[in-house]
């Protein structure tokens, strides 16, 4: 099968051109070792080589090659070889630890003699040694003054040693993921191919074990206002799957079940809308290599979802597949969706609703018995009276501010983010629910997003002043 | 999984230890590793539940616990070129090592860490999760996320996904095809007055935040065979929308595979719901789709093959409880047409907590008596002690014979089985086989033929019940089986047997005495025994008896015939020793008086009452508590 990144219309695709780059200096050094002086293949090679390097150096004066203990880095980029046709990777690795080098720069201008007297001075030397410090010194000392070529040394104490995320950062990365792949799901449902849980499992799992530790204060805060954005790289559906992952797992949480239901109950969160078509989802969730439950409940319930978010539609069987997961995403679709503005491409025809008004219809259909009671409640209560993202007003200062945090009633303090009349944010700052009214025709509200990427920050940031005790 | 603050914390941790320290380790973290790489071989020839991993789990126990008496967390680095502990390569001779590794590889492992506290547990949930992902194409799990699953905590990776440079969030993310509301638009929007608040504020105080008991049955009504059934309802559906369509011809399909599949890898609780999907889905195919009826028939007869029945016993053997009660009712299933080799399939499981809800499965299909009479005549003797169980739950007459046969066989837990069996049916009818077997060398034997003629309706067991309870036949029994036979016989409210006990409060055997005593104080109302215990308040042995068993006769003095046996107290108002010893019975009053005192029944009191007025300068100074 041909490989992807072979395609024509990636000819220009610059990770194409970093693995091109790793394999021709892969070859290179290999053909240098086998046939050392110089011929046919010695000159195809040099050939190949330059090729690769002219590419980086339309827009670079330096391409650099660096091997960090566990990765290669092109152009400071880090690249794995995963494929079939990447085997060479593993050489690679054993080259640069044999020779203890970290990394060769070549700069714009550099020649093929220089290219070809450095690979024929590492290709003298043999692979599969421990690094050790010494054999980086011998390989420096044969090695001419190149201009135009430098080397770096291997230092076996610090290697691979990248830091490890904060909770916070982890956050980040987990919103990034899942959003980041929805869309690639949405591609694979299309092209009838099997869609691979293991990232959204992955990703799920470490949401639950961070909202498990953290049930209030300012991680608790940060995951409750990821679940509020509206949208993520243009993408409200990514972005909405994000946020019905995150509330489902922190409602099931509350409700204290076991961590595996949690688990499932938030990928069927995740991926409950990812087809309008009923049975496309279910089929494609269906498709599977071995039996797994998450696949079954989220394909149980991406066939029963609420499509009429009237309080008409929400009263019909088909909005649950009556499943303990379903009554809990009846509750987290109903409030994501109606307090979302959706792009008419996305085909919503629901009522809009500012986050408060949403909470009241809830407990209102909660008493009906549309909502399950115990769920609706333990979502109250998860997100709060005033839930974060929402635009709010402080009469004690009268100033704008953007519910940050949890405040489980209104006599409870929380964060909130305070904005200016340039919209900028202003100050965070703990506040007491009473002294905050909310805004009605704020539903659906879009900020700047340079005001939503400074909050985001503001939770990870070192500076952060936000609630710590929740 | 650890929590990812914690797996930051312990490398900080890890890296202040001194050098040296962490040095010394790096022997015992090798057999560590050499370990795994032997048991990941292992795991492609036996299922981790297999004895062989007991060793292995020990000895894996053992060489972490050396490791952690140096240091309570170790952690190897996994490289594309070899495993790693302090920058130093752990060399391994082993050919499974670079299979092993690529475990690691391909799940971007960095470090693979164990921390102080491993159990025997996560220890074999350990091995589960490198049998799963040796050879696996991850598409659904990985590595990491199967330890998450089994909740091994103690032990731990950091991989590729938890490690990284900060990239912060920027405003490009968060930009859509909606413009960003203007500040004239936000600012211009009216908040809510503060006294609207009131309105809102009583609603939200409202929740109780409660979840009641329905709520929690309703949870625990929801568990995974629900989700499945509603999945495959759903299936159905579709399949019924459109029967000729490709697409229902897969999901037939997929429904035939897992439910197989399912129940031969020992997921039972999915695999009968998708076994009785079939069932009923064959019903409707017949009519819509013949092929597809063809095709699930098929598969439904595979179920009863040989083959088929042998590997679910093979997963039954090893299977957590938690599948017992859908194992049992595949087996209702599958025991319908083959009742006897299914039978034999649940004999041979050892485990009894499997085997005996097993054969309660089973008992409603068992009808042929031929076959009965076969297997109570088997040699192997767990078979008819099995199938003597089974007949606990098969209630038919035509079997009493084959029971009564059993009864006096060799083997003591088929007599006992045959005994409770028989208990099942009419005690009149099988009053012969009690009335011998009340004398059994086995105590459960016994205990049932007791608890049965006591069932006897008219007064024909009394006679044998005399002869349990006659002082000659006394070393036939045990103290707790007089002590069971007087329980059944106080709990049958058959007040015509109490006598029996009653008459042992003259026992010569002062355990026995206090043992009945124990028993009888447990009954409400005494009076049926009154007249032995009058015997026994008025004999001389009386006013010998410790403090205990006195207490225990006078707990007695109580219900309706509690006046005419206080009368019979009466003695002990002016009672006195002889000229010589007047204080004779000083302490023997004492008792009596101090435990009488502390009663509040008014006929006790007043007899209290009568005693300080009429007994003698003793007994009123007791009372007094002179």
């Amino acid at each position: 099968m041909e490989e992807r990144r072979n395609k024509p219309e990636f000819d220009s695709s610059p990770t194409k051109w970093r693995y091109n780059f790793t394999k021709s200096f892969f070859t290179f050094w290999k053909t240098v070792k086998m046939y050392g002086g110089e011929n046919e293949r010695i000159d195809q090679e040099i050939a190949l080589f330059e090729k690769v390097l002219n590419f980086f150096f339309k827009e670079k004066d330096e391409i650099a090659i660096l091997f960090d203990g566990i990765d290669v880095k092109i152009d400071k980029v880090r690249i794995r070889g995963r494929r079939q046709d990447d085997k060479y990777f593993e050489d690679i690795y054993d080259l640069f630890l044999s020779l203890c080098m970290a990394g060769v720069v070549f700069k714009k201008g550099v020649t093929a003699q220089d290219i070809l007297s450095f690979f024929r001075i590492i290709g003298k030397y043999p692979v599969g040694r421990e690094p050790k410090v010494q054999a980086y010194e011998r390989v420096k000392g044969e090695l001419p003054d190149f201009d135009k070529i430098t080397t770096y040394p291997y230092d076996p104490e610090e290697s691979g040693s990248l830091p490890i995320y904060t909770a916070s950062q982890s956050l980040r990365r987990i919103y990034r993921n899942l959003a980041g792949e929805y869309l690639e799901y949405k591609k694979m449902i299309e092209m009838a191919e099997a869609i691979p849980f293991r990232t959204v499992e992955r990703n799920v799992q470490d949401l639950i074990s961070i909202a498990n530790e953290n049930s209030g204060g300012r991680i608790h805060n940060f995951i409750l206002f990821l679940s509020s954005i509206p949208s993520y790289k243009g993408s409200f559906k990514a972005s909405s799957a994000v946020s019905r992952a995150i509330l489902s797992v922190l409602v099931s949480l509350k409700l204290g079940l076991d961590k595996i239901t949690v688990k499932r109950t938030g990928i069927s969160g995740y991926f409950q809308y990812l087809s309008r078509d009923l049975h496309k989802g279910y089929m494609a969730l269906s498709r599977m290599d071995e039996f797994n439950y998450s696949r079954i409940e989220a394909a149980l319930n991406s066939s029963f979802r609420i499509t009429d978010f009237t309080d008409e539609g929400i009263g019909k069987d088909s909005c649950s597949s009556g499943s303990l997961s379903g009554e809990i995403l009846k509750v987290v679709s109903y409030y994501d969706s109606v307090t979302k503005v959706w792009p008419e491409r996305v085909g919503y025809a629901g009522p809009l609703m500012s986050r408060q008004e949403a909470l009241l219809k809830i407990i209102k259909n909660s008493k009906n018995g549309v909502f399950k009671k115990e769920v609706a409640e333990a979502f109250i209560s998860v997100i709060g009276v005033y839930p974060c993202g929402s635009l709010l007003k402080s009469f004690t200062d009268n100033k704008l501010v953007i519910s940050g945090g949890r405040f489980r009633s209104f006599s409870d303090e929380s964060t909130v983010f305070v904005i200016n009349d340039n919209l900028e944010l202003e100050e965070v700052k703990n506040v007491k629910g009473e002294t905050l009214v909310y805004i009605p025709r704020s539903a659906g509200i879009i900020y700047p997003p340079e005001l939503i990427s400074d909050i985001l920050n503001r939770y990870i940031g070192k500076d952060d002043k936000t609630d710590e005790s929740g | 999984m650890l929590y990812i603050e914690k797996k930051r914390e312990l490398v900080e941790y890890f890296k202040k230890i001194p050098l040296e320290q962490k040095q010394q380790l790096y022997r015992s973290v090798r057999s560590v590793i050499a370990m795994l790489v032997k048991i990941s071989k292992m795991t492609e020839l036996y299922e981790v539940r297999d004895k062989i991993f007991d060793e292995f789990t020990e000895t894996m126990g053992q060489n972490v616990d050396i490791s952690h008496n140096n240091l309570p967390y170790f952690s190897i680095t996994t490289k594309k070129v070899g495993f790693y502990y302090q920058e130093r390569k752990i060399k391994l001779f082993d050919t499974g090592e670079r299979k092993f590794r690529n475990i690691f590889l391909t799940n971007e492992i960095r470090e693979l860490y164990f921390i102080k506290g491993v159990t025997q547990a996560e220890m074999r949930k350990f091995f589960g999760v490198i049998k799963e992902t040796l050879n696996y194409t991850l598409l659904d799990y990985d590595f990491n996320t199967k330890l998450w699953d089994y909740g091994i905590v103690h032990i731990g990776t950091i991989s590729d996904p938890d490690m990284g440079d900060p990239e912060p969030w920027t405003p490009s993310g968060f930009e859509c095809e909606f413009a960003p509301w203007s500040r004239e638009k936000i600012l211009s929007l009216e908040p809510k007055q503060y006294h609207d608040l009131a309105d809102i504020v009583p609603l939200f105080d409202s929740l109780d935040h409660k979840q009641g008991e329905d709520f929690q049955r309703w949870i625990k009504s929801r568990g995974e065979d629900f989700t499945i059934k509603r999945y495959l309802d759903k299936a159905t559906e579709m399949i019924k929308e459109n029967p000729a369509d490709l697409r229902s011809e897969k999901l037939v399909g997929k429904i035939c595979e897992y439910g197989i599949r399912n129940l031969q890898e020992g997921d039972f609780i999915s695999g009968v719901v998708y076994v009785n999907t079939l069932i009923s889905m064959a019903k409707d195919l017949g009519s819509l789709n013949k092929d597809l009826f063809e095709h699930v028939k098929s598969v439904l007869q595979r179920l009863t093959t040989e083959e088929f029945v042998n590997k679910i016993f093979e997963v039954a053997a090893i299977m957590d409880t938690s599948q017992i009660k859908s194992f049992g009712e595949l087996l209702t299933l599958i025991s319908t047409t083959n009742f006897e080799p299914v039978f034999m399939k649940v004999v041979e499981l050892e485990n009894k907590d499997i085997r005996l809800p097993a054969l309660e499965s089973i008992a409603p299909n068992f009808k042929d008596i031929i076959l009965a009479e076969k297997l109570v005549k088997s040699t192997e003797w767990h078979v008819v002690r099995n199938f003597v169980y089974l007949l606990r739950f098969v209630y038919n007459e035509r079997l009493l014979p084959l029971v009564r046969d059993v009864m006096n066989h060799q083997v003591r837990q088929i007599r006992v089985e045959a005994a409770r069996v028989l208990s099942l049916y009419d005690a009149d009818e099988n009053f012969p086989y009690w009335e011998k077997a009340v004398f059994s060398p086995d105590e459960e034997v016994r205990l049932l033929a007791v608890e049965n003629l006591i069932k006897v309706t008219g007064m024909q067991s009394k006679h044998v019940l005399n002869e349990v309870f006659r002082p000659a036949n006394r070393n036939k029994f045990n103290l707790t089986d007089y002590e069971r036979y007087i329980d059944r016989i106080l709990g049958s409210k058959r007040s015509e047997f109490y006598d029996l006990p009653g008459s042992l409060i003259f026992s010569e055997n002062k355990d026995l005495r206090l043992i009945t005593l124990k028993c009888l104080s447990k009954v409400e109302e005494p009076s049926i025994i009154s007249s032995q215990l009058k015997r026994r308040l008025k004999s001389p042995d009386f006013l010998n008896l410790e403090k205990t068993e006195i207490e225990l006769l006078l707990d007695l003095v109580r219900g309706q015939d509690i006046s005419s046996m206080l009368e019979t107290l009466k003695f002990v108002y002016n009672l006195r020793g002889g000229f010589f010893n007047r204080k004779k019975y000083y302490g023997f009053k004492k008792i009596v008086f101090d435990f009488m005192k502390q009663k509040k029944s008014p006929a006790i009191k007043r007899w209290i009452e009568i005693a300080s007025k009429e007994g003698n300068k003793e007994t009123q100074a007791i009372i007094k508590g002179r």
